[in-house]
């Protein structure tokens, strides 16, 4: 850089060498200018609802337009900026593509957490833990998730039907985030729960919920059902990946009934119920949940049902087997729209829309709740809302943000509030975590990772206490 | 405060914003020194942890303020003390761990500071700074915010021009300038330094994965090639924004790097590397070393071993500066007898070939072509004590197995065919011409580089959340 220098032309009228290039750049002035504004008319047409998709092409369109107005010397120099600008997209384009490896990211951020935690780390991909059991001849599937099916239902007998449970009696190898995978046998109807349970009503303890309700992905020890079984040995998960409110309320119409359980612990997570509730509230077959005498018989279709989701989830495998080779055309296709740099500015929007996201839907979950407790009523059990907070509630820990704070805050108050006007109790595990300034953030690392996951062993661990103190 | 992350460039703009409200010296000198010392308070581990560090300024002050009238023997005494309380300060492994202090204290940019203080000392005595140093001087010039952590090392007579012409006002061109520099150094370090790093991580891992012969060359090759590459755009990127920050408060700072790749011998690569410490080292290690040793022992033939033992010294020193480990030991041994070879066998090769047909064979487009790989070649190699321990470069060398020798040879053939090719292609854009200058030097040209790095550089931070690797330099 010691023999930078400004070339004589700098900031000079006087006729230049550079000026051949006038016409070049009237005429890419020209058509940044009608470019961008198409792009601008085009984001009002269709309605978008990103304000800088509209504003940004406009500016550009004006400055393109301020531009042409400019003498010679400025005018190139303008134009060798927006040059410069579309340069720098698509290298962006191109560095993403050498930077960004989502599953390797998470890989290394679960695999530097094992070794911090001292758990063995389990570097393989699921697809290889899936093949692995095969080889031994041993029943081994991905875990089947609800809401995945939302778009185009499962055909079962003939009509259109969500499923709440995966295939009975194989082994689903479901996630690894802490170094060794959640890996356990299904039960007779699909659910993460040893044999025989469901044969044992009138039970102890009904759990109904999301992920956390699963026990992802801790050990089966440290699960909130492997715990309360310690205690209450006929207790049952109907927990599902990425259920919200409605798919609960569809647990609790299709199943419950056959196993009458005297407590119904039903999961809130405020970081995700909402969002979830608002996914499911558009699906047709699931707001019939509502209606008192719609079911859709799933616990009398189990073997209709194994066949189904096994078909669906022997596809998802055998495409992770064989995965569809990406032809250079398409490479260039997605090269040249700057497929990495929208999936980008796309994450940001999720990203800038949590608190959004965040927010709950407080009649439609009353409803849901209304409807729950109505049916549980009739066999004299009683439902208690497990309230599971999410790590961005906490100062320091990963993903705070004091906005998503004051939104969860008004969501715990907002539950609390639904939940006493139907008489049902919470269990408020979001007061049992330290909630501590942000200079003693070290102390979460005990109860949660550094990256989007559920709780450690220890975070399900005080959890699981809070609840047994609240049974008793 | 990290040098690339955002907060710093906030801190920096506003403090070059209240810096040029006023062209008055004692007031630059106000805003800069308050400036340093604010930045030196977000490395806080509360007051008690700047006790060690201002006691260290205070020595080097009083040391400074006496060297001029210090007898002869308790000169050396001032400059051992002060290297002494260094040592001390920075726990170098072979002090006694009781005699450390047993609270954590601030240490940041402490190496720079010691070299700052030394060649004050050793200037005050001599006379080359022939003026008083006052306290808001001393300060202004060992603190100041943009060299703090990790240099350039200025000499003091240099920064003191800073005062002692009437500043200018800024104006665009400056601006742009300084603007433009800044951005090449964010995307050294927070783009390149970053890719480099993600692929050298990625091709260890590789290594340790059961492959071929083949396979396992190509990942040793990138794994150990990629380590210098990495090392001058996260040094040389960090320098490069600290020097464009300094122009903006009209601060000239020296230049660390001058195309260190394209030095065709060891020395040469050395003029051309972290170029601050080379001349630092030059003047009060080499210099000083080399004439004692040949007062002491006046012989012609002995004048190639003082000139090798000279350099050798020299240069384990920077070695040793780095680290207290043994494997910094060794990389300085390298490093000392990388530079003291090459001294020998140019003093051998022109006995042997005369002077006149050695620096003809030098000038060999085919012969710079080879050594400038060879350069290239011996440094990775060097280095390779200076990014892992004794314990990686074993696993390295067990896991390559047969395949060793192979990737140092491709590594050789790979940078004699790349750096020949970039040597070439930059040849060729200089060569374009317009209006009397080469084209890349035209603002066009430039405005349309900055804006194209500025735009990955602000992609790359923003929209992947990738942080920059940290400054390698920081922690010496």
């Amino acid at each position: 850089m010691s023999d930078v220098r400004i070339s004589k032309d700098a900031g000079s009228s006087s006729p230049s060498g550079f000026f051949k290039l006038l016409p070049f750049a009237n005429a890419l002035l020209v058509v940044t200018a009608l470019y961008s504004a198409g792009w601008c008319l085009f984001s009002f047409v269709d309605h978008k609802p990103q304000l800088y998709l509209k504003v940004v092409p406009a500016a550009v369109a004006l400055v393109a337009v301020l531009a042409l107005l400019l003498r010679p010397a400025a005018k190139i120099l303008a134009t060798s900026v927006f040059v410069g600008a579309a340069i720098g997209i698509y290298a962006t384009e191109l560095v993403a593509l050498g930077l960004l490896d989502q599953g390797r990211s998470a890989g290394e951020a679960v695999r530097s957490a094992a070794k911090e935690d001292g758990v063995p780390y389990d570097a393989r991909r699921k697809i290889e833990v899936i093949e692995d059991l095969r080889r031994k001849n041993l029943p081994a599937y991905p875990p089947f998730y609800p809401h995945l099916t939302f778009a185009a239902p499962l055909q079962i007998d003939g009509g259109p039907v969500i499923p709440l449970g995966s295939i009975a009696h194989v082994i689903t190898v479901c996630c690894n985030e802490g170094g060794q995978y959640l890996e356990y046998t299904t039960d007779e109807r699909g659910f993460a729960n040893p044999s025989g349970l469901w044969s044992q009503a009138p039970i102890d303890v009904a759990l109904v919920g999301a992920s956390i309700a699963v026990g992802e992905c801790v050990p089966a020890g440290d699960s909130i059902a492997g715990t309360l079984r310690a205690r209450y040995p006929k207790t049952i998960s109907l927990g599902g990946g990425g259920n919200g409110p409605f798919l609960e309320l569809a647990s609790v119409v299709e199943y419950l009934p056959l196993l009458k359980p005297r407590r119904v612990l039903w999961v809130f997570s405020e970081s995700h119920t909402p969002d979830y509730l608002d996914r499911e509230r558009h699906v047709p077959l699931l707001e019939r949940y509502l209606d008192g005498s719609f079911s859709q018989n799933l616990a009398n279709r189990q073997e209709s049902i194994d066949r189904a989701v096994g078909a669906y989830l022997e596809s998802a495998v055998q495409l992770e087997l064989h995965p569809k080779q990406i032809s250079l055309r398409q490479h260039a296709v997605d090269w040249a729209s700057l497929r990495q740099v929208r999936t980008l500015v796309s994450g940001r929007e999720v990203r800038a829309a949590a608190v959004d996201r965040a927010r709950l839907q407080t009649s439609l979950y009353e409803q849901i709740l209304r409807r729950g407790k109505q049916i549980v009523d009739g066999w004299g059990g009683q439902i208690t809302i497990l309230y599971v907070p999410d790590t961005s509630r906490y100062p320091g820990a990963f993903g705070y943000t004091p906005a998503l704070r004051l939104v969860y805050d008004q969501t715990r108050a907002a539950v609390a509030a639904t939940a006493a006007g139907l008489g049902i109790p919470v269990i408020d595990i979001s007061r049992r975590f330290p909630d501590s300034p942000v200079s003693q953030a070290s102390q979460y690392t005990q109860f949660f990772y550094n990256y989007p996951a559920h709780f450690k062993p220890a975070g399900y661990r005080l959890m699981d206490k809070a609840i047994l103190e609240e049974l008793q | 405060m990290g040098s690339t992350s955002f907060q710093f460039f906030g801190f920096a703009f506003a403090v070059v914003l209240v810096y040029n409200l006023s062209r008055s010296v004692v007031y630059r000198q106000a805003v800069l020194l308050a400036a340093s010392l604010l930045f030196l308070a977000s490395f806080s581990l509360g007051p008690k942890s700047f006790l060690p560090f201002a006691a260290f300024l205070l020595l080097g002050y009083l040391g400074v303020r006496a060297a001029p009238s210090l007898p002869r023997y308790g000169f050396p005494l001032l400059l051992c003390v002060t290297v002494g309380v260094f040592v001390w300060l920075k726990k170098y492994a072979f002090v006694p761990g009781p005699m450390f202090l047993r609270f954590s204290y601030v240490t940041v940019g402490l190496s720079y500071i010691l070299f700052r203080l030394l060649h004050l000392m050793i200037d005050r005595r001599s006379g080359d700074v022939p003026k008083g140093v006052t306290l808001l001087s001393y300060l202004t010039y060992t603190l100041n915010f943009t060299t703090l952590v990790s240099g350039p090392i200025q000499p003091y007579q240099e920064f003191e021009k800073t005062w002692s012409v009437l500043p200018e006002n800024l104006n665009f061109g400056k601006v742009a300038l300084a603007v433009e520099r800044v951005v090449t150094g964010l995307f050294k370090t927070n783009v390149l330094a970053l890719l480099i790093s993600t692929l050298q991580s990625r091709a260890l891992e590789s290594l340790a994965a059961p492959q071929p012969l083949a396979g396992r060359a190509g990942c040793g090759v990138l794994a150990l090639a990629s380590y210098p590459i990495f090392l001058y755009c996260n040094f040389s990127g960090y320098i490069d924004i600290v020097i464009g920050i300094a122009q903006l408060l009209g601060i000239a700072l020296p230049e660390n790097f001058n195309r260190p790749f394209s030095s065709d011998n060891f020395i040469n690569f050395w003029s051309r590397w972290h170029i601050t410490l080379s001349n630092w080292l030059k003047t009060y290690v080499y210099n000083p070393l080399l004439m004692t040793l040949m007062r002491r022992f006046p012989s012609p033939a002995l004048e190639t071993l003082w000139l090798a033992v000279a350099l050798f010294v020299t240069f384990f020193l920077v070695g040793l500066w780095h680290g207290q480990t043994s494997e910094f030991v060794f990389f300085g041994f390298l490093q000392g007898f990388g530079v003291a070879a090459n001294r020998v066998y140019q003093i051998q090769m022109t006995k042997l070939l005369g002077r006149k047909p050695f620096q003809a064979l030098s000038k060999n487009h085919l012969y710079v072509t080879f050594t400038r790989g060879f350069t290239f070649t011996w440094f990775t190699f060097t280095l390779l004590w200076f990014w892992s321990n004794w314990g990686q470069i074993g696993w390295i060398r067990a896991t390559l197995g047969g395949a060793e020798a192979l990737v140092w040879l491709a590594i050789f053939a790979g940078a004699t065919v790349l750096l020949e090719a970039w040597e070439s292609f930059r040849a060729s854009a200089l060569a374009v011409h317009c209006d009397g200058a080469p084209v890349v030097y035209s603002m066009y040209w430039r405005a349309a580089l900055g804006t194209a790095l500025l735009v990955v550089v602000l992609a790359v931070s923003l929209l992947m959340n990738q942080s920059a690797p940290e400054i390698v330099y920081k922690a010496f």
